[in-house]
């Protein structure tokens, strides 16, 4: 799935999603921010921000026409990414390929993001959801190893 | 000069390979492990061609035969240099590819859950890590054809997460990510490895061996280098192949009741700690790859009284290719007399500040085999297309 922008609402929040979730973008995990050592940064705009999330938020339609989305259970979060011509792209300043979309919300509340490294296990895919991942094609073998290795 | 090549490629995908005792074991998309001598290999391609075959069989069997005392006499003479050399130049860059269909495999052993995270071969048993924990089980090596057979099932030894292995004198460090380091052992010979309950580092993503030490990565641009207390012994533990003639007897009693964190390591150079992208150790050195691009590489192998006697920094260079400098680095490796740096998107083999591009794909498993006797410059590349062996030339 390609990176694609997004316009924002007039609140400030992006979507809704199919699922009707909204985004927002966080400041300080913004492209624009002023690196903080315990804030990731996005290295994409605002409106591709909403792109990562939209594709992890509104998942894959299976055979049997259920819509999964990229949840995992075991971190209570949305992992999202963007996987194209058999690379995952760089989406963090700090050469990021993953994004964590926690679910510590209320609600109704939209939803925020930002990159991770894969280095530690609460910013990493179970194994069961790259098991679908990798099912369905959302992700190729290469890089679902790297995931579960810690290396990207 | 470029690394003789040799490209296997089998009717079903591979996921990892191996190189051990003379034969590639394979861990197949299947979900099944098969191995195959590399004498067979060679003898597909070469046929009836004896002096290839021998030219070949040297470079990937007994690759440390070049690098001998007798090597160095013998190619101190230099027609018999040149011929070597006009030899290699002949085959380097090209590739030598060989089919293998299922049936041309020797052995066959069902896996547990895919995918493998690691596996590694270690005096004469398999040990094989994935999600449900770490594997083992005994290997025989039949001395007159190479054939491998399995002496016991593939049984679970510990049940965490296993990601990445590394063995060396009867110990095998099991990295389990965020339930730590542990340690294994090779008690008794043909049992089964004990692992113990406790973590000896609760953090741990790979590791490497620094000498008779560990050095335990917790991310990928940090570490602590582990001491470790061993002993001599008079028989080994475990069995080893009847071709490998390293007489240390060496057991490692103890990790890590002494260590130094990164900055006490690189106290000298304390300007580096905040600039390192992505670090890594060979036998007897560590290699930092700066955020500015430049290369480092520094000694530390000498203790005494918690005292690091020498960190010396041996090398420093920055790669002419931007992508090089640039790329994120997914995993780095060391061989003889360099290191095989594994890229998003590429494998590059650095020696000698040249950089030799080697894949130009992303790739599911770059090994080599430095603390081997016989493998120290052999590199074995697993990708979409089957396996991929180079042996490094050696001057």
């Amino acid at each position: 799935m390609p990176l694609t922008t997004h316009p924002r609402n007039p609140n400030q929040t992006y979507g809704p999603t199919n699922r009707g979730h909204f985004y927002i973008s966080k400041e300080d995990h913004r492209k624009t921010a002023a690196p903080k050592k315990d804030k990731t940064r996005w290295c994409i705009r605002e409106g591709e921000e909403y792109c990562v999330f939209k594709i992890a938020n509104e998942g894959i339609i299976d055979e049997e026409n259920n819509q999964i989305w990229w949840y995992c259970e075991d971190n209570d979060c949305l992992f999202g990414f963007v996987f194209e011509n058999d690379r995952l792209l760089k989406i963090g300043e700090n050469e990021e390929q993953i994004a964590k979309f926690p679910n510590d919300r209320n609600e109704h509340d939209p939803w925020h993001g930002y990159p991770v490294s894969t280095e530690e296990s609460q910013n990493r895919p179970s194994s069961e959801l790259l098991d679908r991942l990798e099912e369905c094609g959302c992700i190729s073998d290469v890089y679902r190893l790297r995931i579960e290795k810690g290396r990207i | 000069m470029k690394p003789l090549k040799l490209s296997i490629h089998t009717s079903i995908p591979l996921q990892d390979g191996y190189l051990y005792a003379g034969n590639l074991f394979l861990v197949f998309k299947d979900g099944t492990l098969k191995t195959l001598p590399i004498t067979r290999v060679l003898q597909k391609y070469f046929g009836e061609d004896v002096e290839n075959f021998n030219f070949f069989n040297l470079a990937f069997s007994r690759n440390s035969w070049y690098t001998n005392e007798q090597a160095d006499t013998l190619f101190a003479i230099e027609n018999i240099k040149k011929t070597f050399t006009d030899n290699w130049e002949k085959y380097n860059g090209g590739n030598l590819e060989i089919e293998f269909s299922e049936d041309e495999f020797d052995s066959y052993l069902k896996l547990p859950k895919l995918p493998i995270f690691d596996f590694r071969l270690y005096g004469m048993r398999m040990f094989v890590g994935n999600r449900d924990g770490l594997f083992d089980t005994g290997i025989d090596i039949d001395p007159k054809n190479a054939k491998v057979s399995f002496k016991d099932s593939l049984e679970r030894v510990f049940d965490a997460r296993t990601t990445y292995l590394s063995a060396k004198s009867d110990s095998l460090l099991v990295t389990s990510n965020s339930d730590g380091l542990f340690h294994g052992r090779l008690v008794q010979t043909n049992g089964r490895l004990v692992v113990t309950e406790s973590p000896i580092r609760k953090e741990s993503l790979r590791t490497g061996w620094n000498g008779y030490n560990v050095v335990n990565y917790s991310t990928q641009n940090n570490f602590d280098l582990l001491l470790t207390e061993r002993e001599q012994v008079k028989e080994r533990t475990f069995l080893y192949s009847a071709a490998d003639e390293d007489s240390k007897k060496i057991k490692i009693t103890g990790i890590g009741e002494e260590s130094f964190n990164m900055d006490e390591v690189l106290s000298l150079h304390s300007d580096l700690i905040d600039n390192i992208k992505y670090v890594f150790n060979a036998p007897k050195s560590c290699y930092f790859f700066l955020k500015n691009g430049e290369f480092i590489n520094i000694f530390f192998n000498k203790y005494q009284n918690r005292n690091l006697l020498s960190r010396k920094i041996y090398d420093t260079w920055k790669p002419d290719s931007a992508n090089t400098r640039n790329s994120k680095i997914i995993s780095a490796n060391a061989i003889k007399d360099g290191c095989v740096v594994e890229y998003d998107d590429s494998v590059i083999l650095i020696k000698g500040h040249q950089e030799i591009p080697l894949k130009t794909n992303p790739v599911l498993s770059v090994r080599t085999y430095a603390t081997s006797i016989r493998y120290k410059n052999i590199i074995s590349i697993v990708d979409r297309n089957g396996i991929d062996l180079y042996s490094v030339f050696p001057f």
